[in-house]
């Protein structure tokens, strides 16, 4: 059994204070399980999420690598280092917070990274078309990277949400309540013994009284 | 109020700390260019402009002009009263849009109850245009 809160008074006060206490500690226990189960839910969402993102980010940095190393095979490697420089590109990412259920997760938003081959900067006569595959593959590949990091960020935010939360309700569930109802219990024998004792003391009045009056009938 | 109702209403705020101050309406936020609102404590957070476009699209053809007006964010309410992870949506418009996103037509008339795997979808479809609020009877 639980403990019980010390320094309560044992009176029908303190029972019926403890009473509402309980029944305001089992509604914010179902309130607080309920963001629980929410938060959970919304975790396991963005597990997948992250799962889903980095099987495909994974996927287009390989197939960028592998046609990169191709164009490196066919041109040599200082060539294709060399249209890297001049094809750089400044990409915009605006980062800011969304939030779910007070958890501040990132939100992080790119310009279209894409472009066309005209744009890239480089000429076409004397550059493989695996330079082309490997540019647009590895394009393709940031926004993924980008996408990765939102969720990946996400989850170790609601993770750490998720574990406050079943803190409190674990709290609640097996600490609280089971006290508070104990403390209840305690107090309800404890009535329950006085009156049993005032009971008593009652009747052994009541038969010293009757004593008395037969003695004085007597004398 | 006792101590222990004021401590009970303490935890029933701060479980909706994150819901906004004032939402603002579809016209407004689809004018600004970052659309964002503030939250009850008063940090504030972004709405994706795509997910106000879906919302807009869904009930553009039916409520016209009056779309506008539409105030978001579009709450999911989670109470113990519906059942452990029931939901309930008020709203003739809020219903409007959520069914159309769930992709199935019920007769309502000003709310709905819906269960924890169209919240799911609903969230995964609209997850900065939602909000969770968390209610509870005061009986």
């Amino acid at each position: 059994m639980a403990e019980i809160i010390e320094g309560i008074s044992p009176t029908r006060m303190e029972l019926l204070k403890l009473g509402r206490r309980i029944v305001l500690a089992e509604k914010g226990h179902k309130l607080l399980k309920e963001k629980r189960d929410a938060l959970v839910s919304e975790f396991l969402d963005v597990v997948q999420r992250v799962h889903e993102s980095s099987d495909s980010t994974n996927e287009k940095l390989a197939e960028a690598f592998k046609d990169l190393l191709m164009a490196q095979a066919v041109m040599g490697s200082d060539a294709v280092w060399q249209i890297s420089q001049v094809t750089g590109q400044e990409i915009k990412i605006d980062v800011d917070a969304m939030n779910i259920m007070g958890v501040k997760v990132p939100m992080i938003t790119t310009e279209d990274v894409k472009r066309s081959m005209i744009d890239r900067g480089y000429g076409f006569a004397d550059t493989s078309s695996k330079v082309d595959d490997a540019a647009k593959n590895f394009e393709e590949a940031i926004q993924e990277v980008i996408k990765l990091a939102e969720v990946q960020q996400s989850v170790e935010s609601l993770a750490s949400e998720v574990i406050k939360t079943k803190r409190r309700v674990n709290a609640l569930e097996y600490i609280v309540i089971p006290r508070l109802k104990a403390t209840a219990i305690h107090i309800r024998m404890r009535l329950a013994e006085m009156e049993r004792e005032n009971f008593t003391r009652l009747k052994k009045i009541k038969a010293a009284i009757e004593a008395g009056e037969e003695g004085a009938v007597a004398i | 109020m006792d101590s222990e109702s004021r401590v009970f209403a303490k935890l029933v705020r701060s479980l909706n700390d994150h819901l906004p101050a004032e939402r603002k309406t579809l016209g407004e936020l689809l004018r600004e260019e970052k659309p964002r609102v503030v939250s009850r404590d008063g940090s504030s957070y972004r709405i994706r402009k795509e997910e106000l476009e879906t919302i807009e699209r869904i009930i553009g053809s039916k409520w016209g002009k009056e779309a506008e007006r539409l105030r978001l964010p579009l709450l999911i309410e989670m109470s113990p009263d519906y059942g452990r992870s029931a939901a309930r949506i008020r709203g003739r418009v809020y219903c409007d849009i959520v069914q159309a996103i769930l992709g199935e037509e019920r007769k309502t008339t000003d709310e709905m109850v819906i269960f924890r795997t169209d919240v799911r979808r609903l969230r995964r479809e609209l997850p900065s245009a939602t909000q969770y609020a968390f209610l509870i009877s005061t009986s």
